[in-house]
């Protein structure tokens, strides 16, 4: 079984004043729901003004991960996001704690042996028209995949379902990539999932992406040892 | 706040429309089974897999599945789809446009002067080493997608399209649509002129901070996603934005119903209640 923790964020009062979105719960809580449906166990529910920065960021750069994201297997974070020219992808958080925002090259994941899936419910989270590999390679410390989107994704009532849908997918162990590309892709809303995976080789970066369940037994691999990354999308 | 239109405004507008009450899904295990004859698969098999979301029939290598909510359909070849196969695809959209077109004729799921083609989409595929000198990017899928019409006026939302997948045989290897049955008229609703739909729109948005562009805005009946039930089709007006406040940017969605009188509620309540928080101590880091 999974252990799951999930952060959104839809109120943003100064000083990390942003526009107010309205279903990053729905999202992350319907993750987690569509998770624990499926026999999962919820770890954190932290949203608003409970969801921090330091969750995401590395204990080694001065967060406090090894509690929170970087202690659970699959992570869901539902917020205001994007990738800039450098680079760096962005999520914002809605109280300075330290910072409000967390930083892709300030997230090391899976370097206390324990995060497998990230799951970045924010617009140009995996931004294929930047290096998504510049953006991320850090952050794969034995994490096994990334979930976003390419472009901005839709806040919205009648897309944010997404989470749910997605969680009893691979809460049900079917493969990762094909249930969040199905379950994500809005042509309707223009929303373009992404998953990206980390593998020793070309062969085995395109297996894991096409093949890896929550069950299956593709182990962690080192960030010395990463040798490809593999992506796919709808679009 | 400024607030832009990149996208073409409705022009024209009918002065009313027709209110259709909607068939309940036909998710049962007979009527799966049923239905399953229409994509060439026996329907004589035993092997369902009932969940609290979907109704599942198992044949050979295909699954047909109906949502029990929306009755939204999915069929995938378990072997074929979203598999990247040798030969990358590179059918002409013609010859894509016209196997997806046979396949919707083949099985008679929809009238076909209610099916129109919206746009051909596809599922890609990239690998690289970490330092981006191998870098293969390619096409793995067509997803053709149709959307649909009734008395000629368009249905928009996240529902009324079906999406068959190609693979680079120019094999169907798989499909998805919700579409739900008009089961008989219900009424007939005069329709608010769209500047009306506008002024409501933009009061909506009004609080927004910076650049808001609309990059959708339409006319037609409204159908919900697969997630839901649904009892009416009826008209709205859908907006879709763009925000663009400093570097953070984002997007969303609002309907205004267009009919002067509606049947049933066009947006629902929050689906999973995160319920209320116990304020958390701030913890930093080290």
């Amino acid at each position: 079984m999974a252990s799951v923790g999930v952060e959104w964020i839809n109120n943003f009062p100064a000083p990390c004043k942003q526009n107010t979105l309205s279903y990053c719960d729905d999202t992350s809580v319907g993750f987690l729901n569509g998770m624990v449906s499926r026999g999962h166990t919820a770890t954190f529910n932290w949203g608003n003004q409970n969801a921090f920065e330091t969750d995401f960021r590395d204990s080694s750069l001065g967060g406090d991960d090894g509690n929170w994201v970087d202690a659970v297997d699959f992570a869901h974070f539902s917020s205001h996001g994007g990738t800039n020219s450098s680079n760096i992808f962005k999520g914002h958080f809605g109280v300075q704690n330290v910072s409000c925002t967390w930083r892709s090259d300030k997230a090391r994941f899976g370097n206390n042996f324990n995060l497998e899936y990230l799951i970045i419910d924010a617009c140009n989270s995996l931004e294929l028209t930047r290096d998504i590999i510049a953006v991320w390679h850090d952050t794969f410390q034995r994490l096994h995949m990334i979930f976003g989107f390419t472009d901005l994704v839709s806040d919205s009532w009648w897309t944010g379902g997404r989470g749910y849908s997605f969680g009893r997918r691979a809460g049900n162990n079917e493969k990762l990539t094909d249930a969040w590309l199905d379950e994500c892709y809005s042509f309707w809303a223009d929303d373009n999932p992404v998953t990206m995976v980390a593998g020793r080789s070309e062969a085995d970066a395109k297996n894991r992406r096409d093949n890896e369940r929550l069950n299956s037994v593709f182990d962690d691999i080192p960030h010395n040892q990463i040798a490809y990354y593999a992506w796919k999308s709808r679009s | 706040m400024v607030i832009k239109y990149s996208a073409k405004l409705p022009s024209q507008v009918p002065p009313s429309l027709r209110v259709y009450r909607l068939s309940p899904p036909q998710s049962s295990t007979s009527q799966v089974a049923a239905l399953s004859k229409r994509f060439g698969l026996s329907g004589k098999l035993r092997e369902f897999i009932m969940s609290e979301d979907w109704t599942s029939y198992h044949e050979g290598r295909y699954r047909l599945s109906v949502h029990l909510k929306s009755g939204a359909l999915r069929y995938i070849n378990r072997d074929k789809y979203g598999i990247e196969a040798e030969r990358e695809f590179k059918l002409s959209p013609k010859k894509t446009k016209r196997i997806a077109q046979e396949f919707l004729e083949r099985t008679k799921i929809y009238p076909p002067k209610d099916v129109r083609l919206h746009k051909i989409t596809h599922l890609r595929s990239g690998v690289s080493d970490i330092k981006g000198k191998n870098k293969t990017e390619r096409l793995i899928d067509a997803g053709v997608i149709y959307r649909r019409f009734l008395d000629e006026t368009p249905v928009d939302g996240p529902g009324g399209y079906a999406m068959v997948n190609i693979d680079p045989e120019g094999e169907v290897v798989g499909m998805r649509s919700v579409w739900r049955q008009a089961l008989r008229r219900e009424a007939k609703v005069k329709i608010i002129p769209f500047g009306q739909a506008q002024e409501t729109f933009e009061r909506l948005v009004s609080r927004v901070e910076g650049e808001l562009t609309v990059t959708t805005a339409n006319f037609g009946y409204f159908e919900q996603s697969e997630l839901d039930r649904q009892s009416y089709l009826e008209p709205a007006y859908v907006f879709i934005y763009v925000v663009q406040n400093g570097e953070v940017a984002h997007k969303s969605i609002e309907v205004i119903p267009a009919g002067q009188q509606t049947f049933a509620k066009l947006k629902g309540s929050k689906r999973f209640d995160a319920g209320r928080q116990k304020k958390r101590e701030p913890s930093g880091g080290n």
